[in-house]
């Protein structure tokens, strides 16, 4: 997985084997990516899992323990933070409460040596931009939190760096506001175009914002790409499991393909693994199909019984008793008609089809 | 919080042990000590007649209080000055810095008063403030000048004096206020830093815009309580010849033999003005923060 410590040509932001120890504690562990020019990435993983320490790497508010970082072509790695073309905005904002709105703004402008009214001008556009003109001689703390935040992004972009850093800009707001933010940062993203770092641990944040996600798990990335691709083709059980609602199994690739558990056997794609292997079979709620008790006779069709039922608004998820599965369940996602035709009800058997293009497979180990 | 309002039987104890002694005493200073009260003598030394023209003028404790005042203020604008430059350089990013910077708050912690008052008294009269020739300044400056500079250094032929012993002073309390400024800039989030780091600043304009402002509003209470110390203080320049309140007792009470009311009456005088200065800062912090809100 190590990528090459060349300069890599089409790189905006480049790390080279990033490692970070605090003491004994590896907070990072060998991490590796290049982001293009305009790009915007999220880095998305549990809490304490190191997203924002790798932020601060990028920043240079902490000191990688080993690797290189590169912006624009130069090695940055050991620049000061003063020094590298950033701006970010603080999981705690960070507001400097003796400082105006539009003083807190135009702070970073200070010292590039701009005239009195192109500051002023400067500020009065990036507080349209956020749409916040209307606060600009308030002090922060006479502002909501939503109203903070985006102080904290004028304030980030107010010296057009070419890197913004949002370390979950978005956690501490509700999430009517939330829903509004996220749309009008990734609004604002496109127009300036500035290549975009947002960490969250939330997935529909990362899901509904990111051109690529970066799943971090406990100091290492586990897997980059489009939001699609997390979703649809998880590469690890960790990202299986994080990124939606995952049923897992283990089972062994039985005798001429497919996979057997008990006196279940379920067709699939069993790749290059031999026969006996235990494996872990991932299923998503929502690809496992509810049928009529007399409908088609197509592969992997199953008998469960409904052992209870959550109403999830716009659908019922269903947790289901097998008994090859033993103890573990299964959860299935119908949709509200789908239930009522089925005439689904707790105690009672339905039949289910696992198309087998939707169950994947991972070497054995408990999801981590 | 009713708690705090009704008294407990332990409350009752106390109170009974403060009344037996203070019966006690004054059934000793009556019977025993047979101590003949006489305030009006070293109470004439508030004011006195003028001989010239008989209206009354200020007598010594008066001008002591006076020269007090002068002292503290000058020792408070000057300890300031020199703990601000104490408490920053310790946390400066210049070992050099830190080093002298601890080098001198651990020196004034460490020594007692006294000696270090003498010590810096001696040297800053006679390095520092000698060369300057502040000698012939009431010769130099016209008359209106001279009487400005008058009511705000004292005497000029004695300048040279009250200089070195303000200075001495501001260095004593220079190394506490140190202590506080520090505690002041350290208890700023390091949020603050970095966010100023982020923006590309130095830091010393960040200290100057944003970490002082919001260090000096945490550390006004504690500086204000230090200045009330400083006054306390000040009671030490005495020893340098300095004719403040605590000078001015010392040749009242051996003038006058009347030790017992002498004392009394400057240690009321500190009283009434350490005391004042608290009310009146209370208020001002009280008024500060209904206007923050
Ligand atoms: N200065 C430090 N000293 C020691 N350990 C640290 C330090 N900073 C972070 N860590 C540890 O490194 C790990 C990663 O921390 P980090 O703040 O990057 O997590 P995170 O992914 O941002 O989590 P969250 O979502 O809760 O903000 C944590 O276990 C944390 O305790
Ligand atoms: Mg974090």
């Amino acid at each position: 997985m190590r990528a090459s410590t060349d300069a890599d040509a089409n790189a905006f932001l480049q790390l080279d084997g990033v490692s970070k120890a605090f003491g004994d504690f590896h907070a990072l562990v060998d991490v590796n990516f290049t982001i293009a020019e305009g790009e915007f990435i999220c880095f998305l993983g549990p809490s304490g899992c190191g997203k924002t320490t790798l932020l601060r790497c990028i920043a240079g508010l902490e000191t990688q323990s080993e690797g290189r970082i590169r912006m624009g072509g130069a090695d940055i790695s050991w620049l000061p933070t003063s020094e590298r073309d950033f701006g970010i905005v603080f999981q705690s904002y960070a507001l400097f409460p003796n400082l105006t709105v539009s003083d807190n703004v135009a702070y970073g402008l200070v010292n590039k040596r701009m005239a009195k009214p192109a500051i002023k001008a400067r500020v009065a556009e990036l507080l349209s931009l956020v749409d916040l003109s209307e606060h600009i001689s308030k002090y922060p703390g006479q502002l909501s939190g939503g109203e903070q935040q985006r102080v904290a992004l004028a304030r980030a972009l107010a010296t057009s760096p070419g890197l913004l850093l949002l370390d979950e800009p978005l956690s501490a707001l509700d999430a009517k506001v939330r829903a509004h933010l996220r749309r009008e940062i990734r609004a604002i993203q496109d127009r300036l175009g500035v290549t975009t770092i947002m960490v969250t641990h939330d997935q529909e944040e990362a899901q509904t914002m990111a051109d690529r996600i970066f799943v971090m798990n406990e100091g290492r990335i586990e897997q980059l790409g489009t939001p699609d691709e997390i979703y649809n083709a998880p590469a690890t059980p960790f990202v299986a499991d994080f990124i939606g609602v995952m049923n897992f199994f283990t089972a062994t690739v039985a005798e001429g393909g497919g996979v057997v558990r008990g006196d279940l056997t379920l067709a699939c794609e069993t790749g290059g693994h031999g026969e006996g292997t235990e494996l872990n079979c991932a299923v998503r709620p929502e690809d496992i199909r509810l049928i009529d008790r007399d409908g088609d006779d197509g592969a992997n069709i199953i008998e469960a019984t409904v052992d209870s039922i959550e109403f999830l608004g716009s659908f019922v998820r269903l947790y289901l008793a097998l008994p090859a599965l033993g103890a573990g369940e299964l959860r299935a996602d119908v949709r509200k008609e789908q239930a009522q035709h089925l005439d689904i009800a707790v105690g009672g058997t339905v039949r289910l089809r696992i198309p087998p293009a939707t169950i994947r497979l991972y070497e054995a180990g408990p999801p981590r | 919080m009713t708690a705090r309002m009704r008294f407990g039987w332990l409350d009752v104890v106390v109170i009974g042990c403060v009344v037996a002694l203070l019966a006690y005493v004054a059934y000793r200073v009556h019977g025993h000590l047979v101590y003949h009260w006489n305030w009006a003598e070293p109470l004439q030394f508030f004011f006195r007649r003028d001989e010239a023209d008989g209206g009354w003028v200020p007598n010594l404790l008066i001008e002591g209080v006076i020269i007090t005042l002068r002292v503290s203020l000058w020792g408070a604008v000057l300890g300031m000055a020199i703990g601000l430059l104490a408490g920053l350089g310790r946390i400066s990013q210049v070992a050099l810095f830190r080093m002298i910077s601890r080098g001198y708050v651990e020196l004034v912690r460490n020594v007692a008063p006294v000696p270090f008052l003498f010590i810096m008294f001696f040297f800053v009269g006679n390095q520092i403030l000698k060369p300057l020739g502040l000698e012939g300044v009431q010769d130099a400056v016209s008359p209106a000048t001279g009487g400005v500079l008058e009511l705000m250094f004292g005497e000029l032929n004695l300048l040279r004096n009250f200089a070195a012993a303000t200075l001495a002073l501001a260095l004593y309390e220079g190394a506490y206020i140190a202590e506080i400024v520090r505690a002041g800039v350290l208890s700023i989030e390091r949020g603050q830093w970095e966010a100023g780091d982020s923006l590309g600043l130095s830091r010393l304009h960040q200290l100057r815009h944003v970490i002082l402002p919001q260090a000096v509003q945490r550390i006004t209470p504690p500086l204000a309580n230090q200045s009330i110390q400083l006054i306390k203080d000040s009671s030490l320049v005495s020893l340098l010849s300095i004719q403040e309140m605590t000078f001015m007792g010392q040749e009242i009470a051996h003038s006058t033999s009347r030790f017992f009311e002498t004392w009394i009456i400057v240690a009321a005088m500190y009283f009434v003005v350490c005391f004042g200065l608290s009310r009146i800062y209370a208020r001002l912090e009280r008024r500060i923060n209904k206007s923050r809100r």
